[in-house]
């Protein structure tokens, strides 16, 4: 889904690997709880990962609006998050992992939520580009 | 009144409206009221209670009379914008405003003053309300809601160091004060331009400016140093931390976003209001606000009618007067209560053509429209002055409800007859009208102040200018007459317009004790309207001091709450049905909406297929063909909204043995245990079949509905409760699909599927195998009571593997099977649901799952409220069967359970249903001692009667489990 402001892309299937474990166990991995770690994407697989790659859904928002769609739901502070930042927030009534990247956003979500996330950020384009 | 344009219209500016049936002209974008006082109409508007004639009162959000339906909502005609095509009526009358045929209500007001639905119609008996409580609650509320759905309003976060809520001299002062350019302000005001009261008074200056003009660049000044200025934007609620929520209308007034603004610091510069004065027939169409006359003249160019009175206790409203007239509206009086004021005002204002007398009252007004004033001396002559506007103005009401919303503290000004901030509050600053300063001047000085304090609790440099000087607005609201009327005579004297509350009403509810301001309010309802008491709150208050003999300060005010002004519901609540709750799906939610199934929420938000109507069906012939499949061949289906959790490290087994009753440390690897975690209260929580996949890891299952809070519960024990305890708990729900295949045939599925099951695989056994060639996880599982398989995948295999059972299952004529079905099979079993069975009230005993609590642990969550429990087991709700003693009929869910006719409720039917393979009803229930009535009578209290059942144990299909092991 496109618009002059905003872009949706759905992200396919990809690697998601978790480690329960202390210490951060890659240099790429996340912290979403204490001892509690995740990875995305190829290659970061590493001793005692536990493979989540079905768990996951996401979303790539690009555009120039959308820092203005998204914070039609998140109340982060977004405005000043720079490139590389990484954060748990709620959306609407659901969690999702954020990142900001040079072009925009990742979003990620539990996999049962993306058809509705998908629904969400559709039409948070359209209120975004003026529509009702 | 007679209202008119002062400007004449300019074709390309001009629109054509409708209101209340007749076409009218109108000027572009300005307000409805505008163009409805521009055409000559008085009444616009019938009142509350009374359907008395009203006319516009206020401006802005200021209006408690002018409501109107239209298409796209119930609005104030002060805030609705003309455009081309706009349809308007006005609310609460029929046919119209002119004409309402309930008017003849008014006749009647004598017989219903304060409290008089509760002595009416709930006095002794209170017989009459059901007869006419249809009645009054189809008279009640206000206007029609359109049949379109309302249009959705876009939300929208933001972040700011320092939010300043209001654009007027106060407003403006205070953002200057933060240094912009190294700060993120933002700046919102309810008007179209910025300026606030600035804009009416073309004869103030500040810093050698015209107040206009400075308003302006100032606002230009700020947006050019990054502060975001937001127009036409009200703040409706401020919360705790800095939130304020604020609605931002269209040019068309049309909600456009609803903001979410969380600051550092705020600062509130709302303003104060014009308070009317309380007099017979203050409510008469031509009757209004001395400011709001002078708004619309100078912002609209409307005369509000031809010849003006301005009744007036106070200096700045000279001033307005003057201002009045200076636009070009006949002030031709100036009648004020006081003995002296101020000889320079007078001078001015007679100056400007204004004739001033000074102590007179008035006492009642000509006409409806208005024709004239009444007024009696102070040497009790009486008079009456000709005119088609009574324009009042008894001081000011300052703002303070965006400082009251969470929880700031407020004081009574004597010599402003009002209340106002008691200090900042909770990261707040108050500064201008709102917080009491009177001269422009003052407010001036107060904005540049709290701007500065705001800047520096946010940790923003101050700007080092000096704060911007004031040439004029001197003279105080402050008023100074006798706050109410003393008599009036058995005629309305109106305090709240938008409740049609009197004065009489008001001295009526505090002869009849309701001396709290909060009672007070509730008997007469004052406060309790569209404006929520902004313009009559403090005469109300006046009124019970009076009444009581305290001072007003002493009477205090009832609770200000969100939303300040009125907005529509669609505004804040998600108008778009299928996003207003998240809904989830499994990997095979597709293909069970593409097989017809009909689906619904079930727990968690997950879409789940209810049951499989073939052509034809009705959804009981669909659920015994599901439960007859399972029972006599094979049955599948999806079960991948169970929760599952990967439990990992050393101390898992003492981990698990702490959260859950039931002991899992010594279950062998590849063996499951079905376990109970209890709340601290030793109450049910949840339930599952926990099974261990190695020495140091554990595979967990929970209820699909509790998943959510067992995770955060397996959070808190291992973070709060057991840190010492080298464990990891991941909530992997989402990885594994899990689809269910039971039945006699069950095992043959499998085997034509290719999933070789190890030779010896017991009930609750859990083995690693491979489905076509994917590793996966089969358990000896189910809900069903038959012997069942559950498969566990990754979820993105699962379309496939279901295609492929369903395949392989074709000639074991196996079907899929709904939630409705499972809720038949697994009360035949007599399986607990959460939710049904276990309430958060029943405890493991009473469900008799006693077998699953191991209590010579040491200690689990819950042991010691359990242990206590059976310390005194009498009277406890107990799960029992019941067999209706009809077996055609299906006992209701809910029903009452008796022990006989006449007694007491005992208890209630958890779950009921029809059995196929017991060719009969049955039913689950919880009753007080439940297990002591087995094999006795008991009667269930039906919405048309009774019906007789007996208790019998609650297991109705194969109770020693022998299919499920088999």
């Amino acid at each position: 889904m496109a618009s002059s402001i905003a872009s949706i892309q759905p992200i396919g299937r990809e690697q998601v690997s978790a480690w329960l474990c202390a210490d951060r166990p890659t240099d790429e991995a996340v912290s979403i709880a204490p001892g509690t770690w995740l990875a995305f994407g190829d290659g970061v697989p590493g001793p005692g990962a536990i493979d989540l790659s079905d768990a996951y859904g996401g979303f790539i928002v690009t555009g120039a609006g959308a820092l203005d769609v998204l914070m039609q739901g998140i109340a982060l502070d977004l405005e000043r998050a720079p490139a590389g930042f990484i954060g748990r927030a709620r959306l609407g009534d659901i969690g999702v992992l954020l990142w900001r990247t040079d072009g925009g956003f990742v979003l990620r979500c539990e996999r049962s939520y993306a058809e509705w996330l998908e629904g969400w950020l559709a039409r948070a384009v359209r209120l975004s580009t003026g529509g009702t | 009144m007679s209202g008119y344009r002062l400007l004449p219209l300019v074709p390309d500016d001009t629109v054509e409206i409708d209101f209340d049936g007749m076409r009218l002209s109108a000027r572009r974008g300005e307000p409805l009221a505008a163009s409805l006082i521009a055409n000559g109409l008085s009444t616009v508007a019938r009142s509350f209670k009374y359907h008395r004639p009203r006319g516009i009162v206020g401006f802005g959000s200021w209006e408690p009379n002018a409501v109107v339906e239209t298409p796209d909502g119930i609005e104030l005609a002060t805030n609705v914008r003309a455009f081309d095509g706009l349809n308007a009526r006005a609310a609460n009358c029929w046919p119209s405003a002119r004409f309402d045929a309930k008017s003849f209500l008014g006749t009647f007001s004598a017989l219903m003053p304060a409290g008089f639905y509760y002595k009416t119609f709930r006095g002794p008996g209170g017989r009459l309300w059901p007869l006419f409580e249809p009645m009054i609650r189809k008279a009640a509320g206000i206007g029609r809601l359109p049949d379109r759905p309302a249009a959705e309003t876009p939300k929208r976060n933001a972040h700011c160091d320092v939010l300043v809520i209001g654009a007027g001299a106060a407003g403006l002062a205070a953002a200057r004060a933060v240094a912009s350019n190294a700060s993120r302000i933002i700046l919102l005001d309810e008007g179209e331009a910025p300026g606030g009261r600035l804009l009416d008074r073309p004869d103030l200056r500040i810093d050698g400016v015209d107040g206009r003009e400075w308003a302006r660049l100032c606002a230009k000044s700020l947006a050019a140093n990054g502060v975001r200025v937001l127009a036409r934007t009200t703040a409706i609620g401020r919360y705790d931390g800095g939130l304020v929520v604020a609605l931002e209308r269209s040019p068309e007034g049309r909600p456009a976003r609803l903001w979410k603004i969380r600051a550092k610091s705020i600062v509130l510069a709302t303003g104060a209001i014009e308070r009317p004065l309380v007099f017979p027939d203050n409510d008469r169409p031509g009757a209004m606000l001395l400011t709001a006359a002078l708004a619309f003249a100078v912002r609209h160019g409307v005369a509000v009618g031809r010849e003006v009175v301005a009744v007036a206790d106070n200096d700045a409203a000279y001033d307005d007067a003057v201002a009045l007239a200076m636009a070009g509206v006949a002030v031709r009086h100036i009648v004020d209560p006081r003995v002296v004021p101020d000889p320079e005002l007078v001078a001015k204002a007679r100056a400007a053509g204004i004739e001033c007398h000074a102590e007179f009252t008035p006492t009642g007004i000509v006409g409806s429209p208005v024709r004239g004033v009444r007024l009696v001396g102070g040497d009790s002559r009486s008079r009456t002055l000709d005119c088609d506007v009574v324009a009042m103005s008894g001081g000011t009401t300052p703002l303070v409800h965006l400082h009251s919303h969470s929880g700031g503290r407020l004081r009574h000004v004597g010599k402003l007859r009002a209340f106002v901030p008691d200090g900042p509050h909770d990261g707040a600053w108050s500064a201008g009208a709102c917080n009491g300063a009177a001269s422009l001047d003052e407010v001036l000085r107060d904005g540049s102040a709290a701007g500065r304090e705001a800047a520096r609790a946010a940790g923003c440099r101050v700007d080092s200018t000096a704060p911007p000087r004031a040439e004029g607005g001197d003279a105080r609201a402050e008023p100074g007459s006798e706050p109410l009327a003393a008599d009036v005579a058995h005629r309305k004297a109106f305090v709240d317009f938008a409740a049609d509350v009197t004065i009489d009403d008001l001295r009526l509810a505090a002869r009849e004790g309701y001396e709290s301001v909060e009672l007070l309010k509730r008997y007469t309802t004052t406060g309790m309207a569209i404006d929520q008491g902004r313009m009559g709150n403090l005469a109300a208050i006046e009124a019970l001091a009076q009444a009581k003999r305290v001072a007003p300060g002493l009477v205090g005010t009832t609770t200000y709450r969100p939303p300040f002004v009125p907005v529509p519901f669609s505004t804040i609540a998600d108008t778009n049905g299928t996003l207003l709750r998240p809904s989830r799906a499994t990997t095979l939610t597709a293909w069970h909406e593409a097989a017809g199934a009909v689906m619904y929420e079930a727990g968690a938000h997950w879409r789940r297929p209810g049951y499989y109507p073939q052509a034809g069906d009705t959804m009981e012939a669909a659920v015994r063909r599901e439960c007859r499949a399972v029972r006599q061949m094979a049955g599948m289906y999806d079960s991948s909204p169970l929760g599952k959790f990967e439990v990992v490290g050393p101390d898992a087994a003492t981990f698990l043995d702490f959260v859950y009753a039931t002991r899992l440390s010594d279950l062998a690897p590849g063996r499951g245990r079905y376990a109970l975690q209890l709340h601290e209260d030793g109450r049910l929580f949840d339930d599952g079949i926990v099974f261990r996949t190695a020495m140091d890891r554990y595979f967990v299952t929970t209820t699909t509905g509790n998943a959510d809070a067992c995770h955060q519960r397996f959070e808190y024990c291992r973070q709060i409760l057991r840190p010492e305890l080298r464990v990891g708990v991941l909530n992997v729900t989402e990885q594994w699909a899990d689809i269910v295949v039971c039945g006699p045939r069950a095992r043959a599925v499998l085997a034509d599927t290719g999933l070789s099951l190890p030779e010896r695989f017991p009930f609750l056994g859990l083995a690693a195998c491979s489905f076509a060639g994917l590793p996966v996880q089969v358990a000896r599982a189910g809900f069903t009571g038959e012997l069942s398989f559950e498969i566990f995948l990754p979820a993105s295999a699962a379309p496939q593997a279901w295609r492929d059972l369903l395949e392989a299952g074709r000639r074991h004529a196996i079907a899929p099977v709904g939630s409705e079905a499972n809720h038949v099979l697994r009360i035949e079993k007599g399986f607990i649901s959460v939710g049904h069975e276990a309430d958060g009230i029943c405890g493991p005993d009473d469900l008799g799952l006693s077998f699953a609590v191991h209590a010579d642990k040491p200690d689990f969550v819950g042991r010691q409220a359990l242990l206590r429990d059976r310390a005194s087991p009498s009277g406890r709700p107990q799960l029992v069967g019941l067999m209706a003693r009809d077996p055609q009929f299906v006992l209701p869910e809910g029903s009452a359970v008796l022990r006989a006719q006449g007694d007491r409720t005992r208890g209630f039917v958890t779950a009921s249903c029809w059995s196929d393979a017991l060719g009969r009803s049955l039913a689950m229930a919880l009753i007080e001692d439940g297990r002591s009535l087995t094999g006795s009578d008991v009667t269930l209290a039906l919405a048309d009667g009774t019906a007789g059942a007996q208790v019998v144990p609650p297991s109705f299909y194969d109770p020693k489990g022998e299919r499920q092991r088999g």
